[in-house]
C-alpha cells in the first residue's frame, strides 16, 4: 500500500482508515455489514457492488484495500471475482462471507482462507479486519479453490487498463508464443495463459482442433472443406479455422458428423 | 409391480435358496410337514416311527430338489414379473415331486426299499397325492412369503417417504439469509422485522410440524405469501411475483407444504442466479379431473447457476408425498425450456 502512504494526514497518531467494498447481491446484507462499521474510523466503506461484474469494476474504481465478498451471487460469484483480482498487483484483500455454503466452508477451512458466516457478528467482522490489515496484501487464495469451476469472463489486460470478456463471446483461441488469442465472432483478444490450463479449465466444452487451437463446440456451425484441407465453421460469423489434417476424424467425430 | 429395471428385480419375493440359511429354514419346514403327514396317518407308535423314516426321506429329497433348481433357477427368476415368478416357484416343486415320486416307484418296483407308504400305492394314485400336497402346501407358502415381502416393502416406502418429508424442510441457505435480513432491519425498521420474524416462526411452525394430515388449500396458500414476503424482503426488487389463483376453490385438500417447497425452488434456482430481475407465477385452474396448479419462474442462461441436484430433491418428494395421498389420480409434471422451468401440479377435487 505505499503509493497511497498520506502525506497529508493532518494528525500522526490516526493512520489511513482501512478502507472497504461490500459486496453482496442482497441490499440488506450490504446494509448490514455498513451498520456494523459505521462506527468504527478504523475502516472506511468506499462503495458497494451488487455482483461480481460490477465489483471488478470498483476495485479498478476505488482502489479498496479490502473486499468483503459475497459467494453466492449471480453472474459471476465471489470465487470468480478473487481469481480475477489475483491479476492486479497487489490485489485488495479478500474476507468472504457466505450464509450457508456447506462445501465452500470445508474448502475454506482446509485452506485457512478468510471467510464470516452471515448473520455476521461484529466482533467476528473486527477481527476478521484486523487479521488482515496485519497481514502485507496478498489475498491469500490458493489457487486450486478458486479455479475449481471454469470462470465466467476473462479478464484482458492492456497497458493499465483492465476489461472483462464473457466466456460465451470468445468462439475459439489460439496460442501464439507466449499468448492466447481469443477470437469472438469479430474482435480477437490477448491473454497471457496457457493453453493446456486453459483446456483444463473448460474441460468438455472444448475440441482441440489442431495442437496450438481450441474451439467451444457450442459456437461450432460445421466444418467446411477448404482447398486441400477442412476448417470449423462457426455461427454467427465468416471466420474459419483450419483444422490440422491429423484431427479432421476426431473433430468430426466428437460434433457428430459422419 | 411389473419393474424393469435391475435394483427393482432384486427385490423379488421368493427367497434366495442358494443361501444356506433359506436351505436350513426349508429343511426344517420340510420335516415338520413330514411329521404332520404321520401324524395325520399312523395308527401305531411303531408303525408311525416307521413311516416317519420313509415320509421324511421322500419330502427331504422333494423339498432339497425343489431348493436346488429354485437356485440355479434364480437369475432368471430375478427377471420375471412378480406374477411369472410365482407361477415359476409353485411349478418348480411340483416338478420336484414329480421326479422324486417317479424314482421312488421305480426303487420300489426294483424292491430296493419303498417309501410311496406302506402296501406299494399305484404310481398314478401316489402321483396325485403328492403333487396335491405339493400344491397346496407350496401356495400357501408362496402366498405368506408374498404377503411377508409386501409389508416389508411398504414399511420401507413409508420409511423413505417419513425421511423425504425431513429432506424437504426449508433450506439452511434460505433460514440464515433470511435472519441476516431481519437483522440488517432491526435498528432502522423494526416494525418490519418484526413482521419478517411472524412469518419466520409461522413457516417453521409448518415445517417442523410431523403430521401428514391434509390442509385446506387456501390455507398453504398463505404459509406461501408468508414465505415469499421473507425472500421480498431480502431480494428486493429482482423478485416478482404474480398470483393467479382466482380458479381455484380454497376449500380443498391437499397434503401439506407442496407449494412451498415448490415456490422455494424457483426461487432458489430461477430468480437467485438471474443478474437481472426475473417473476415466479403460480396460477390455478380447474380442469376435468380437479384442478391444476402451475410454478413457473425463469432460468439462468445455461451453464450459470448450475445447482440442479437441489431442485430434484424437492420435486421428488412433493411427488412423493402426492402419490401417498392421492395415488394416481394426482401429478407432478415438470416442463423445462431454454429459459423457463415449470412445475404442474394435478391434484384431483
Amino acid at each position: 500500500m505505499f503509493q497511497r502512504i498520506s502525506t497529508v494526514s493532518p494528525s500522526p497518531s490516526l493512520p489511513d482508515p482501512l478502507r472497504l467494498l461490500i459486496v453482496d447481491d442482497e441490499a440488506p446484507a450490504r446494509r448490514r455489514l455498513r451498520q456494523l462499521l459505521a462506527e468504527d474510523d478504523r475502516y472506511l466503506c468506499v462503495g458497494e457492488a451488487a455482483d461480481g461484474v460490477e465489483a471488478l469494476a470498483r476495485v479498478d474504481e476505488l482502489q479498496p484495500d479490502v473486499l468483503l465478498l459475497d459467494i453466492r451471487m449471480p453472474g459471476m460469484d465471489g470465487l470468480e471475482v478473487a481469481r480475477h483480482l489475483q491479476q492486479l498487483d497487489p490485489p485488495p484483500a479478500v474476507i468472504f462471507t457466505t450464509a450457508y455454503d456447506e462445501f465452500a466452508l470445508q474448502a475454506f477451512d482446509a485452506n485457512a482462507v478468510h471467510y464470516l458466516v452471515k448473520p455476521i457478528r461484529q466482533q467476528r467482522l473486527l477481527e476478521a479486519l484486523q487479521r488482515v490489515a496485519l497481514v502485507d496484501h496478498d489475498s491469500g487464495l490458493p489457487a486450486n479453490l478458486i479455479e475449481e469451476q471454469p470462470r465466467t469472463h476473462f479478464s484482458i489486460v492492456q497497458q493499465d487498463d483492465r476489461y472483462l470478456v464473457e466466456v460465451g463471446r470468445v468462439l475459439y483461441m489460439q496460442a501464439e508464443q507466449k499468448y492466447v488469442t481469443l477470437h469472438g465472432a469479430d474482435q480477437e483478444w490477448l491473454i497471457d495463459e496457457s493453453l493446456v490450463k486453459l483446456e483444463q479449465e473448460f474441460a468438455g466444452e472444448l475440441i482441440r482442433v489442431h495442437r496450438n487451437a481450441l474451439a467451444w463446440r457450442r459456437a461450432v456451425s460445421g466444418v467446411g472443406k477448404e482447398g486441400e484441407g477442412f476448417s470449423l465453421l462457426f455461427h454467427q460469423t465468416d471466420k474459419r479455422l483450419p483444422i490440422s489434417r491429423r484431427r479432421v476424424a476426431q473433430v468430426r467425430k466428437e460434433l457428430g458428423l459422419r | 409391480m411389473v419393474d424393469s429395471d435391475n435394483s427393482a428385480a432384486l427385490d423379488i419375493f421368493v427367497p434366495d435358496f442358494c443361501q444356506p440359511r433359506a436351505v436350513a429354514v426349508m429343511v426344517i419346514g420340510a420335516e415338520l410337514l413330514a411329521f404332520t403327514l404321520v401324524l395325520a396317518n399312523a395308527s401305531s407308535w411303531a408303525e408311525g416311527l416307521d413311516q416317519l423314516a420313509s415320509t421324511s426321506l421322500y419330502v427331504q429329497w422333494a423339498a432339497l430338489l425343489s431348493g436346488g433348481l429354485l437356485c440355479l433357477s434364480r437369475r432368471g427368476l430375478v427377471r420375471l414379473t412378480n406374477r411369472q415368478a410365482a407361477a415359476a416357484a409353485f411349478a418348480i416343486p411340483l416338478l420336484a415331486n414329480l421326479l422324486v415320486t417317479l424314482a421312488a416307484d421305480l426303487l420300489a418296483r426294483q424292491g430296493l426299499m419303498s417309501i410311496l407308504g406302506s402296501g406299494q400305492p399305484p404310481l398314478a394314485a401316489a402321483l396325485l397325492r403328492n403333487l396335491l400336497i405339493t400344491a397346496m402346501v407350496g401356495g400357501v407358502v408362496l402366498r405368506y412369503l408374498y404377503i411377508r415381502h409386501e409389508a416389508e416393502k411398504s414399511l420401507a416406502a413409508q420409511h423413505q417417504a417419513n425421511l423425504g418429508a425431513l429432506q424437504a424442510r426449508i433450506r439452511p441457505h434460505f433460514l440464515f439469509n433470511s435472519l441476516n435480513t431481519i437483522i440488517s432491519l432491526v435498528r432502522e425498521q423494526p416494525d418490519v422485522a418484526e413482521e419478517a420474524l411472524q412469518d419466520m416462526a409461522e413457516l417453521f411452525r409448518h415445517n417442523l410440524r410431523q403430521s401428514e394430515q391434509l390442509t385446506r388449500l387456501g390455507d398453504d396458500i398463505s404459509l406461501c405469501r408468508q414465505y415469499l414476503a421473507l425472500e421480498k424482503l431480502r431480494l428486493g426488487e429482482r423478485l416478482n411475483i404474480l398470483w393467479q389463483l382466482d380458479d381455484l376453490d380454497p376449500t380443498i385438500n391437499l397434503p401439506p407444504l407442496v407449494l412451498q417447497p415448490l415456490l422455494e425452488n424457483a426461487v432458489y434456482h430461477g430468480i437467485e442466479p438471474l443478474t437481472g430481475s426475473g417473476t415466479i407465477t403460480i396460477e390455478g385452474r380447474s380442469v376435468e379431473a380437479g384442478y391444476q396448479i402451475l410454478v413457473s419462474n425463469p432460468l439462468p442462461p445455461a451453464g450459470r447457476g448450475g445447482q440442479s441436484g437441489g431442485h430434484r430433491i424437492a420435486v421428488d418428494n412433493v411427488r412423493q408425498r402426492l402419490a401417498a395421498h392421492f395415488g394416481d389420480r394426482a401429478a407432478l409434471q415438470i416442463d423445462v425450456s431454454t429459459d423457463q422451468y415449470c412445475v404442474t401440479l394435478t391434484l384431483p377435487a
